[in-house]
């Protein structure tokens, strides 16, 4: 997205500067970093890519003229407004701490992704109206965005605020909005650049333009670099500032810029790449303030108009030009191929020399190439075609020298005016020499025909006689002596990398052997180095790496992260790293943690087949290899873990669903099929990630993938770990492991408290069922000792003397008025007794019977009292068939005689009738005032052989007029 | 400050003023929902400068649940007597023609000042205009806070933190 004002004549002086300038530059164009063009989707190929954004969880956000997209590697994912027919036009893109991503758009709308799609920001005071540009947060937390044309907001989460040119600011029309390391706010401005903040509540606003210095008021581009900001301009390139002072460095180039507009800007280990409209990255060297390089066309891609630029957080420079995505190593790698170098490609030989220069042989005979000047220079060493130099070596003094395959040593003076050949004549019995080491006066060779010591006793282009050659053959180096390498380490010892006889340490005056008695796999010897913390690395050829630390020897293979044990070279830089060079690239171990990173394909570095021992390094830093294909210069890292792939386990699906289930550990019985999503995030060449997966409580060992998915299905309850890790060259007993712990339930009829109830409930329910048993049989033993105690009551009562008395005497005066009637008296008396005695026996009689029974004991009593006692009796048919226990009507009407007066002046009626519910026995109440003592039958015992019985309960109630009792019908037997 | 203000944009051609207004807050808190309106807000912007301004006397507004909490209201919140005007003044943030017929938003950028505290917000505001009537609607919110507006905590749940503010205008062109 570019919103340029450049009018006609500017465009057209630029033109006429590039054209001179561009000379210049083409004669120090040796060099190209490498561009891996990135497969976009064809939807993105019909628009332009507008911006770029890595997530705090390594995903590459694109903001395109259509839509959104998140990048993993491998995969684009398109995101688009849910509220929209239209594609977005994303225009700024940014993540919050708080993992909220905001997508600023052309139109002046954002939004934030929710779900798979983005949902708009709708804060009370709208959204701007001019296109975000650029999002950037302060020490507060303020989420601050710039416009074009509205000047730039901030949001405090609550309200958003706006500041333009009526606050202060330098212009409306606002490119970009970047947050210096103080949390102040840098905006580039059409009219310089406003450097905002707020102190107390209140807007502080600084202004950087021409009358400050600004060399060009429209800026377009700024890029933080510690103290440092660069501004891109519009006309005149790029300027530095300092962030403490605001002030201006000046413009940092020479002469007047001729590459257009300074789009955007990244920044590098000393080297900035400045993007251009028309005219390519241009690279620059801060330290020295020379344009060093300008990379419009690479082999595979044109990228002269780029509009946009974004350094990852694992070392990656993403460049952007029209639809296109490239992705580069910026500085950090640039290879020299034999065009750029004007020689011939397969490089034999390297030296980087004291004044930097980098020596190097070829086919076609030994070069100089001027780090300054960037041009190549051919040394001539003889006339043969056929002298080819296979090692390099500059003594303290300045001499290059240069041993040759069969034509002996050269000599080169440091003003590379002199060369002199030393030869078998001077002592140098082989003229094959593979490789030379030095140390003051003292050089070594290594060369077919065992070692050489040279003495180096005067200026070695004086005369012959001041270098003298001792051989080292056949005595020290029996049966093959052909020798490798040569290395002298910090300690003076002289170590000898041999062809079949292991690596030999010659150490005053002693020589000492370590081969395969010393435990090494490999007995030829290509590389010897030494870290910087004085132990010795050397590489054979075809059983890895070994470290020896005086004591041991280590070995490392592919298992510990080597990607090739093929090894062709070795360095050791000064900050514990080591380069180890090998046919597919090159591989750097932290020698501190033993960690590896690798580089090959994805930056053009495979199938490099280099010669042995042919690299070097030009500072404690910076290596150069030489390759079939030319040069490559390497920028070593300083921190290897993050440029590492990044595996990260950031999706858990169950039944492939929509739903993010991480965070959750349990699972029910029936979610038991679960995916986990993965990711080894590894932007340089992702198709070489591999994953090994396992599902420890499931799965046996590791399952090799290349999918970064992983589903189990129809998992059985159970707790289980997922681990996922991955590598890029197959060798993964190093690499770290993602593990994500979860538990499927049981099913609740499978779980222990549900077993547990179950068995607690079986067991109340047996229980229950002996316990009612048991009070079943106490009850029936209850209602015996009830039914014996009644009726040995009822026998008492009516064999009691009153009644008999009573009785006698009624039939005492019957006997003389009428004999008939008394003979029926003591019939009925008589019967009376019998049904006594035949009802003890039963728990329950028919009513009619019970009837009956009163019937009969009505007419004894009626006998005494004549009128006084009244039994009315209203029982309905039905009713009569009901049970009863025996003789409580009996009892009841007995009571009321018992207890109440009978009088002619006070007549006793006793009720009884029926209605659905209750047998109501019913007297009126007049106590006597001497009462008869209660045989302590009666009510109590109606009532306990109802309860016990289980016939419900008896109600009584009793008031100054009457007494009554209700009796509960009892329709059936139990 | 604001009468300058108006004053100075009076001064120019190409104004609009303020016809009817109307102005409702409310302040829905969990115990009390206060509300209440005001037709007494008045203003005038100046298409050509984008600017405006607006001033409502604090004591206007009507309509509260009680005559307590009107009182309460204009004594110990709004202090209708210290600080007897609300104002908004600034500039609109975009170009609108106001000469033309149709429906529009716009952001007005300015200074709200209310309690006798001024601070920086921008309101945005739904337009229509018909036959150079302009008809103005906004809604926004106001924290008490920011205006130095203390609450007793005792009746802290009975006014929320922030106060929603509705504000209807009808504009005609100053002839």
């Amino acid at each position: 997205m570019k919103y340029i004002k450049a009018g006609n004549l500017k465009t057209t002086r630029s033109v006429l500067v590039l054209f001179v300038l561009q000379l210049l530059v083409t004669g120090i164009s040796g060099q190209k970093p490498y561009f891996r063009s990135i497969d976009v989707p064809d939807e993105i190929q019909q628009t332009s890519i507008t911006c770029l954004f890595q997530d705090n969880n390594n995903y590459l956000w694109v903001g395109t003229g259509k839509g959104l997209y998140q990048f993993d590697g491998n995969n684009f994912t398109y995101y688009t407004g849910n509220d929209s027919q239209a594609a977005l036009q994303v225009s700024a893109l940014y993540m919050t701490t708080d993992q909220i991503l905001w997508v600023g758009t052309r139109k002046g709308d954002i939004y934030n992704p929710k779900g798979d799609s983005l949902q708009l920001f709708d804060p009370e005071e709208g959204n701007p109206k001019a296109a975000v540009t650029g999002f950037a947060t302060d020490k507060m937390g303020n989420l601050w965005f710039s416009t074009y044309g509205e000047g730039i907001y901030y949001y405090n989460g609550k309200h958003i605020y706006n500041i333009n040119t009526d606050d202060g600011l330098t212009d409306n029309y606002c490119y970009t909005i970047t947050a210096d390391l103080q949390g102040r706010m840098w905006i580039a401005t059409d009219g310089g650049i406003s450097v905002c903040s707020l102190e107390n509540g209140k807007k502080i606003i600084r202004k950087i333009t021409t009358t400050e210095g600004l060399p060009d008021n429209i800026v377009l581009s700024l890029s933080v670099d510690g103290d440092v900001m660069w501004a891109g301009m519009q006309d005149a390139g790029i300027c530095k500032l300092d962030i403490n002072t605001l002030s201006i460095s000046g413009p940092t180039h020479p002469g007047k810029w001729a590459f257009g507009p300074v789009n955007d800007i990244v920044t590098g280990k000393n080297w900035l790449w400045l993007s251009t409209e028309r005219n390519g990255i241009i690279s620059f060297e801060p330290s020295t303030g020379t344009i060093n390089g300008k990379y419009s066309n690479s082999e595979n891609v044109n990228i002269s108009r780029i509009n946009r630029m974004y350094a990852d957080k694992q070392g990656n420079y993403w460049i952007v030009s029209g639809s296109q995505l490239l992705l580069s190593s910026g500085n950090d790698l640039i290879h020299y191929n034999e065009t750029d170098l004007a020689s011939g490609k397969n490089i034999h030989s390297l030296l980087t020399d004291v004044s930097g220069n980098i020596w190097f042989s070829t086919d076609k005979g030994l070069f100089v190439l001027n780090r300054n000047s960037g041009k190549t220079e051919r040394i001539t060493l003889s006339k043969k075609a056929t002298t080819h130099v296979i090692s390099l070596y500059e003594d303290d003094k300045g001499n290059i020298w240069a041993g040759t395959f069969g034509s002996g040593l050269f000599c080169i003076n440091s003003d590379r005016q002199r060369i002199k050949l030393f030869s078998e004549a001077d002592g140098l019995t082989n003229g094959n020499i593979l490789s030379i080491a030095g140390k003051g006066k003292e050089m070594w060779l290594a060369t077919l025909g065992g070692a050489f010591k040279c003495i180096l006793s005067g200026d070695p282009h004086a005369g012959n006689s001041q270098v003298s050659f001792i051989n080292y053959g056949d005595q020290y180096f029996p049966g093959n002596n052909y020798i490798y390498s040569v290395f002298i380490d910090s300690r003076n010892r002289v170590w000898f990398g041999t062809d079949g006889k292991g690596i030999s340490m010659l150490h005053n005056g002693r020589f000492t052997n370590f081969d395969k008695a010393q435990g090494l796999k490999n007995n030829i010897i290509y590389s010897i180095t030494e870290d910087s913390g004085g132990d010795i690395w050397f590489s054979t050829s075809n059983a890895g790496l070994y470290r020896y630390n005086g004591k041991t020897f280590r070995n490392y293979s592919t298992a510990d992260g080597l990607s090739d044990i093929h090894i062709t070279g070795l360095l050791a830089d000064k900050n514990n790293h080591l380069l180890i060079v090998h046919n597919n690239g090159a591989d750097i171990l932290d020698i501190r943690n033993n960690t590896f990173i690798y580089y090959g394909a994805g930056v053009g570095m495979s199938g490099i087949n280099p010669d042995l021992n042919v690299c070097t390094l030009e500072n404690s830093d910076v290596a150069w290899l030489g390759t079939q294909n030319g040069l490559i210069r390497l920028q070593i890292p300083e921190d290897l873990s993050k440029r590492q792939p990044q595996l990260q386990l950031d999706l858990i699906s169950v039944f492939l669903g929509k739903e993010n289930f991480i965070g959750k550990h349990v699972f029910k019985y029936n979610q038991n099929h679960i995916s986990f999503h993965f990711n080894a995030f590894w932007y340089i060449a992702p198709d070489m990630v591999k994953y090994q997966i396992r599902l420890k409580g499931y799965d046996l060992g590791w399952i090799d993938t290349r999918n970064n998915l992983g589903t189990y299905s129809n998992l059985p309850p159970g707790e289980y770990t997922f681990e996922v890790r991955s590598s890029i060259k197959g060798n993964f007993s190093r690499s770290g492991i993602k593990s994500y712990t979860f538990k499927i339930e049981k099913p609740f009829w499978k779980t222990n408290w549900f077993i547990v109830l179950s068995v607690l409930s079986l067991a109340m329910a047996i229980y229950l069922i002996i316990f009612l048993r048991e009070k079943a049989l106490k009850q029936r033993d209850a209602i015996a000792r009830e039914k014996i105690m009644f009726q040995f009551q009822t026998l008492r009562s009516q064999v009691n003397p009153h009644f008999l008395f009573n009785s006698f005497s009624t039939l005492i005066s019957i006997i003389d008025e009428d004999k008939n009637v008394a003979i029926e008296y003591v019939e009925k008396l008589s019967q009376f007794f019998r049904d006594l005695l035949e009802y003890r026996e039963k728990d329950l009689i028919p009513l009619s019977e019970e009837i009956k029974l009163i019937d009969t004991y009505y007419y004894l009593q009626k006998k005494r009292y004549n009128q006084n006692l009244q039994l009315l009796k209203d029982v309905n048919e039905k009713e009569l068939t009901s049970l009863i226990p025996p003789m409580v009507l009996q009892m009841l009407v007995e009571n009321a005689i018992k207890h109440n007066i009978v009088s002619a002046e006070r007549p006793l009626t006793v009720r009884i009738f029926t209605d659905e519910k209750y047998i109501t026995v019913i007297n009126n109440f007049q106590r006597k005032k001497d009462k008869e003592p209660s045989t302590g039958i009666g009510i109590t015992n109606i009532r306990n052989r109802y309860a016990l019985l289980g016939f419900g309960e008896i109600i009584i109630e009793s008031s100054d007029e009457s007494f009554i009792v209700k009796l509960p019908i009892i329709y059936s037997a139990k | 400050m604001l009468f300058v203000a108006i004053a100075e944009i009076t001064a120019q051609q190409n104004l609009y003023r303020t016809r009817n207004s109307k102005v409702d807050f409310v302040s829905d808190a969990p115990l009390e929902l206060i509300k209440a309106s005001s037709v007494k807000l008045q203003g005038v912007i100046d298409a050509e400068k984008r600017t405006f301004a607006f001033s409502i006397p604090t004591d206007s507004f009507k309509g509260f649940n009680s005559p307590l909490q009107q009182e309460h209201f204009y004594e110990n919140y709004i202090e209708a007597k210290d600080f007897p005007t609300s104002n908004f003044a600034g500039k609109i943030i975009e170009q609108v023609d106001f000469s033309l017929d149709g429906t529009y938003t716009m952001r007005a950028k300015g200074k709200l000042n209310i309690h006798g505290v001024e601070q920086e917000r921008i309101i945005k505001v739904n337009l229509r205009i018909v036959k150079g009537v302009i008809y103005a609607d906004a809604t926004f919110t106001v924290l008490l806070q920011d205006h130095n507006i203390t609450i007793p905590k005792i009746v802290f749940q009975k006014i929320a933190e922030e106060v929603k503010v509705k504000v209807t205008i009808e504009f005609e062109k100053k002839k």
